[in-house]
């Protein structure tokens, strides 16, 4: 009972929750980059919302069941298809033994997510599957899978019912992006004030991964670019290096830094980096954290339906 | 120093503490409901889930932390640790760039090194990765001009005034000085990291020899 990578792609990993509890060791959070897409993914074959699924990055990947399995792909709009036959994201796919699921390069946002029906059979390690590719444990032996990579998966539950992600809960993904982003430690640096952050438009430089992002514009003046004694950084964090161009912390990024801390995309808005691809812009939108809180509980809300017990970390 | 709190939406930080303070704040807050208990050189960084508890009551809770005496030295509830280092070649690099910063003759770094009570002061980097402080006067040394493609796993760094251990073998900027025997992390394991925060670290000398026999002679 498997499902064997014919095409991992430029990097497809298997993601589920985040490690936990674990930062004061130095272990980063990881898990899936965008978590609402893969608690989409996961709704539509009737899994636990963070149960390991595979995480594409901007494809194309090439998947065979070895056996009747259903699936679903949600994230970063791109072409899916069975046996070359065009097939639709946001809904249960049915595959049959041998058949050939096929995920093309990506439109728009940057990941695509691949749950299935049965449990994919990798240990469980400090409590989740998810896959830290800088440290190398977790997931499938530590890494991004390779071409004749063979899924163990294991029980599967009753034939799971054909749905369908309700379309007006169907998220858009397009090459711009709006984050919502409150001060950092360190942003009374900032020569202009948040403004720096504000009045710009970013680019995502090629330099970028699910570690971090590097942004491109216009550097940012700070008072002082001295060195901060290490402390905490959190994915959203950003960065600023001695270049002045930001650096933005993603899931699996380190759990300190010394380069002052300048402001961080709010928990509410943090899945989205997962969709940043090279090339995307982003305005990054300064709120206060009462705000971002607010904001939170909203978009929760907004979730609570149709992915009950959702978590966004 | 005075301390400070920062405040984001799911995560804050108690800033300006001294390095015992950090580790007695840390010590407290165990328990507390935070999430995550992130210590670091001069702060402690609390962070929580907003679904489960209110900015406020994270600021409420962090505000009485801060200004509790939790004093007690946790130190004494971590029994310390002895690591094994080899301070020979191959794995002492940079011995000779180090000792000279310091104002030692080569052949005595090792004993300078191994006298000092080292602390852990935080984990950060890379899983496990521990960095140590000790009360000796020490020079801000310099990262390396040219980082090394790569460092073994248990390989000991001297930085600013920062002894670090590197758990696993990769590219490293810090000047090596010796390699201990001792398993770093270890995902595996229940409690992955051999070390944390504010636990004390005695090293005792071993030979190339020792080294090789303790680490089944992985290179």
């Amino acid at each position: 009972m498997t499902l064997t990578v014919l095409k991992a792609g430029l990097q497809s990993s298997l993601q589920a929750a985040p490690y936990r509890g674990l930062r004061k060791l130095a272990v980063p959070s990881g898990g899936a980059a965008d978590g609402l897409s893969l608690a989409l993914a996961n709704r539509l074959v009737g899994r636990p919302l963070d149960a390991a699924a595979i995480e594409i990055t901007l494809g194309p990947a090439e998947f065979r069941a070895d056996r009747a399995l259903a699936v679903a792909v949600t994230g970063a709009p791109c072409q899916v298809q069975i046996n070359g036959e065009e097939a639709e994201p946001h809904q249960t796919l049915h595959l049959k033994a041998g058949d050939v699921l096929s995920i093309g390069r990506v439109w728009a946002g940057c990941r695509v997510y691949l749950a299935l029906s049965a449990e994919i059979e990798v240990p469980k390690l400090l409590g989740t599957r998810s896959t830290l590719i800088g440290a190398g444990f977790g997931g499938l032996e530590g890494r991004a899978f390779a071409d004749g990579d063979v899924l163990a998966l294991g029980k599967q539950g009753d034939d799971a019912p054909a749905l369908v992600t309700p379309p007006e809960l169907q998220p858009f993904f397009g090459h711009g992006f709006v984050l919502r982003v409150v001060a950092g430690p360190e942003s009374d640096r900032l020569a202009l004030g948040m403004a720096a952050l504000a009045r710009k438009r970013w680019r995502v430089s090629s330099r970028s991964s699910r570690m971090g992002l590097k942004l491109q514009g216009n550097a940012i003046d700070l008072n002082s670019a001295a060195p901060i004694r290490s402390g905490a950084v959190f994915p959203g964090i950003i960065q600023c290096p001695p270049d002045g161009l930001p650096y933005l912390i993603g899931c699996e990024g380190q759990t300190t830094g010394g380069y002052p801390r300048i402001g961080q995309v709010i928990r509410a808005d943090r899945h989205l980096i997962g969709q940043l691809a090279p090339n995307a812009t982003m305005l990054l939108v300064p709120v206060q954290p009462d705000q971002a809180e607010q904001i939170l509980h909203e978009k929760l809300k907004l979730w609570a339906e149709w992915l009950p017990g959702l978590a966004l970390a | 120093m005075s301390q400070s709190i920062y405040c984001a939406d799911d995560w804050l930080m108690i800033q300006g503490l001294p390095a015992e303070r950090v580790a007695a704040l840390a010590a407290a807050a165990e328990g507390g409901g935070w999430d995550d208990i992130v210590p670091g050189l001069d702060s402690l960084s609390l962070s929580w889930d907003p679904a489960q508890r209110s900015l406020e009551a994270a600021h409420a809770a962090a505000e009485a932390l801060a200004g509790s005496d939790a004093d007690a030295a946790p130190a004494t509830t971590i029994a310390p640790a002895t690591l094994h280092i080899c301070y020979e070649a191959p794995w002492a690099h940079d011995a000779d760039i180090v000792a000279e910063l310091l104002g030692l003759s080569t052949d005595a770094l090792p004993g300078w090194h191994a006298a000092q009570d080292w602390r852990v002061a935080m984990l950060g980097f890379q899983p496990g990765f521990a960095y140590l402080t000790c009360d000796a006067r020490i020079p801000d040394i310099p990262r390396l001009a040219d980082p090394r493609a790569r460092v073994e796993a248990g390989s000991v760094g001297l930085l600013g005034q920062i002894c670090g251990l590197y758990p696993h073998a990769g590219p490293g900027g810090w000047p090596i000085i010796g390699r201990i025997a001792e398993t770093l992390f270890d995902p595996q394991a229940s409690s992955p990291a051999l070390l944390q925060a504010g636990q004390a670290v005695r090293f005792e000398r071993i030979d190339a020899a020792e080294l090789a026999r303790r680490t089944g002679g992985a290179a």
